[in-house]
């Protein structure tokens, strides 16, 4: 096409910069481990200067902390438990939070290998971050529920106690109904994870290639044009690493509430 | 009709039907939400929250034909 004449490739797997015992690293996992190296230098340089007066950072940080504790605490019912998860919900947070803003960075996001492919590439466009984040936080709440009582949920789950209720033959149609919305939730499990990984792996994806497609599409479309596509895939970062927390609460307190007594 | 043609067909028909749902959707929660701050304009700064993360979750399935349609065009 004469539009678009000079895109770099466009790939949804992200391609391998070096390999290390075997193992092939990719450039969304460079960038991961520079997201980590960020947040890490960003938690000492918050505690260094925090103390009974809030630097500002330290106000900001604080109002995180109590809006993810306000909302988990309606969902798992004491402060205690709720205080338990608070950790894993604000890593999550703070790890999607700037996974999806490292696009911002001017420089280090157009560095090129030598076969053309980006040094950095934004780690949730990768779908195999977001396949693990979505698989963990699953394979997790099926744990803390088979921690407090296995052989419930696991009733709960298939839903195979209906047989040993059979009465009468009326009952048996019950039982298959039973059975039916069983397998239903089993597959309702899967859907989980897909929906989960596939929401924060779309949006980021797609703010991603607009803002490259607009950049290339000519030489009058690079300069001014591409920011309000730049201030929409920002946007959408911020409420898609709101939104992957919630939903994991959610997903965490509702298998807890189901094997409860 | 050959590959290339009907591969660029489908990434199109992919995303154009599958943002017709959504679209509709969160028209009907900005309705709502807009109806609900009316009512109560204390309570408009939480409902807007409220509301976006609600738009969020509603989006869901245009980005997943989005993701189809980006699979058909790139992979």
């Amino acid at each position: 096409m004469y539009l678009l004449s000079s895109i770099p490739p466009i790939s949804i797997k992200a391609s391998p910069v070096f390999e290390i015992f075997g193992l092939s690293i990719t450039n969304s996992m460079l960038t991961l481990f520079l997201v980590n190296i960020i947040l890490l230098a960003l938690a000492l340089f918050i505690k260094k200067g925090s103390g009974l007066i809030p630097s500002r950072l330290q106000v900001i940080t604080e109002s995180i902390f109590g809006f993810f504790n306000s909302s988990l605490e309606p969902a798992f019912g004491d402060k205690e438990t709720a205080r338990k998860f608070l950790p894993l919900i604000m890593t999550l947070f703070l790890v999607i939070f700037f996974a999806n803003q490292i696009s911002l960075l001017p420089i280090l996001m157009d560095l090129k290998l030598g076969s053309g492919a980006n040094l950095f590439r934004v780690p949730t466009s990768d779908f195999s971050l977001t396949i693990a984040l979505a698989l963990i936080v699953v394979v997790l709440s099926h744990l803390i529920a088979l921690r407090i009582a296995p052989v419930k949920h696991v009733l709960n789950m298939t839903k195979i106690g209906e047989i040993l209720k059979v009465r009468s033959v009326k009952d048996l149609t019950n039982l298959f109904l039973e059975l039916f919305l069983g397998v239903l939730d089993l597959i309702g499990e899967v859907a989980k994870i897909v929906s989960l990984s596939a929401r924060l792996f779309g949006n980021v994806l797609a703010g991603e290639l607009m803002v490259l497609i607009i950049t290339y599409l000519g030489v009058y479309t690079a300069y001014f044009i591409p920011i309000p596509f730049i201030f929409l895939s920002a946007f959408s970062g911020v409420v898609q690493a709101i939104i992957f927390p919630m939903l994991t609460i959610q997903y965490i307190a509702g298998m807890r509430a189901s094997v409860k007594n | 009709m050959e590959l290339e043609a009907v591969r660029l067909l489908a990434a199109a028909i992919s995303i154009g039907l599958g943002a017709i749902g959504p679209g509709i959707g969160e028209g009907i929660i900005g309705g709502k939400a807009m109806e609900a701050m009316g009512r109560n304009p204390e309570a408009s700064s939480d409902l807007f929250s409220k509301m976006i993360v609600a738009m969020a979750i509603c989006e869901s399935t245009a980005i997943y034909s989005l993701i189809i349609s980006f699979i058909i065009l790139f992979a």
